[in-house]
C-alpha cells in the first residue's frame, strides 16, 4: 500500500525531470498562440470584418484562459526543477499543485464546452 | 535537453504532493476519454467525405462554379492532402488520450501497490503527453498563421 511520505528514487526523479522542458515549451507555444490570435484580430480590424466585436470577446476569453493555463505550466516546470535540484518537497508539492490546477482548468473547460455544445444542439433541434 | 537528476540527494514526496498527483490523474483520465470524441468525429467526417466524393464534386462544380476539368485536376491531390491531415490529427488526438490515460493508470497503480516504478512510468507518460501537445499546438499555430496571411492578402 501507499506510504504517505517517500524518498523518490533516481529513476522516478529522472522521469519527473523529463517533463520540465516539454511542459515549458507547451506553455511558450500557448503564449505564441495568443500572439497569433491578436494578429488575427488586428487583420480583422484592418479588413473591416463585420463580426470583429464577437471575435474580440472570444479572443479575450480564450486568451485569459490560455494565459492562466500557461502560467500554471510554467510554474510547474520551474518548481519541479527547483524541487528536484534543491531537494525541496515544498517546491515539489507546489509544482504538483500547479499541474493539478492546469488539468482542472482544462477539464472544467471541456465540461463547459460539452454543455454549450449540447445546449446549441437542443436549440437547433427546437 | 537538460537533465537535473545528477545529484543523488533525496527528494521527498509527501502525502500532500501525492494527493495532487492523484487529483491530476483523475482530471487527466477524464480529459483523455473526452479526447477520443473529436477523434471519432474526425473519422466520421473523413469517411463521409471519402464515400461522398460525387456529391462533393457536384457541390464544388455547381455551387462554387469550378469547372469539372479543374476539379478533376485537384481531386486526387485534395484527397491525399485530406488523408495526410486526417492521419496527423487522429494520431495526435489518440496519442494524447493514450498518454493521459496511462498517466492516470500509472499513478493509480502506484497508490494501490506502492510500487514506485509505476509512478516513474506515470511521469514518463506525462512527458510524452506534453511532447504531443507541443506538436498539436505548433500545428494549430501554423494553421492559424497561414489563415491570417491568406485573409490579409486576399479579402
Amino acid at each position: 500500500m501507499l506510504k504517505t511520505e517517500i524518498i523518490l528514487k533516481e529513476e522516478t526523479k529522472k522521469e519527473i525531470a523529463s517533463t520540465i522542458e516539454w511542459s515549458k515549451y507547451a506553455a511558450y507555444i500557448s503564449i505564441l498562440q495568443i500572439a497569433i490570435g491578436l494578429l488575427q484580430i488586428i487583420v480583422g480590424l484592418i479588413k473591416g470584418n463585420a463580426s470583429i466585436f464577437a471575435s474580440l470577446i472570444s479572443f479575450l476569453i480564450s486568451s485569459a484562459i490560455s494565459l492562466v493555463m500557461s502560467i500554471n505550466l510554467l510554474n510547474y516546470s520551474k518548481l519541479i526543477k527547483s524541487g528536484i535540484n534543491n531537494h525541496s518537497s515544498s517546491d515539489l508539492y507546489q509544482a504538483l499543485h500547479h499541474l493539478k490546477t492546469y488539468f482542472t482548468i482544462m477539464g472544467v473547460l471541456i465540461i463547459i464546452l460539452v454543455l454549450l455544445g449540447l445546449i446549441g444542439l437542443i436549440i437547433s433541434i427546437n | 535537453m537538460e537533465n537535473n537528476t545528477s545529484n543523488l540527494q533525496p527528494v521527498e514526496l509527501n502525502s500532500a504532493g501525492a494527493s495532487q498527483i492523484k487529483s491530476s490523474g483523475k482530471w487527466a483520465k477524464f480529459i483523455g476519454i473526452v479526447f477520443v470524441v473529436p477523434a471519432i468525429l474526425i473519422t466520421l467526417l473523413f469517411v463521409s467525405i471519402i464515400t461522398n466524393t460525387d456529391k462533393l464534386k457536384k457541390m464544388i462544380t455547381e455551387k462554387i462554379g469550378m469547372s469539372e476539368l479543374s476539379y478533376s485536376q485537384i481531386e486526387s491531390f485534395g484527397l491525399i492532402a485530406l488523408a495526410i491531415l486526417y492521419i496527423v490529427f487522429i494520431t495526435v488526438f489518440v496519442l494524447n488520450a493514450f498518454f493521459l490515460i496511462r498517466f492516470r493508470n500509472g499513478s493509480e497503480n502506484y497508490f494501490l501497490t506502492g510500487n514506485e516504478d509505476e509512478l516513474a512510468n506515470s511521469f514518463n507518460n506525462l512527458g510524452k503527453y506534453f511532447k504531443i501537445s507541443v506538436v498539436l499546438a505548433i500545428l494549430y499555430a501554423f494553421g492559424t498563421l497561414i489563415a491570417v496571411v491568406i485573409t490579409f492578402f486576399t479579402s
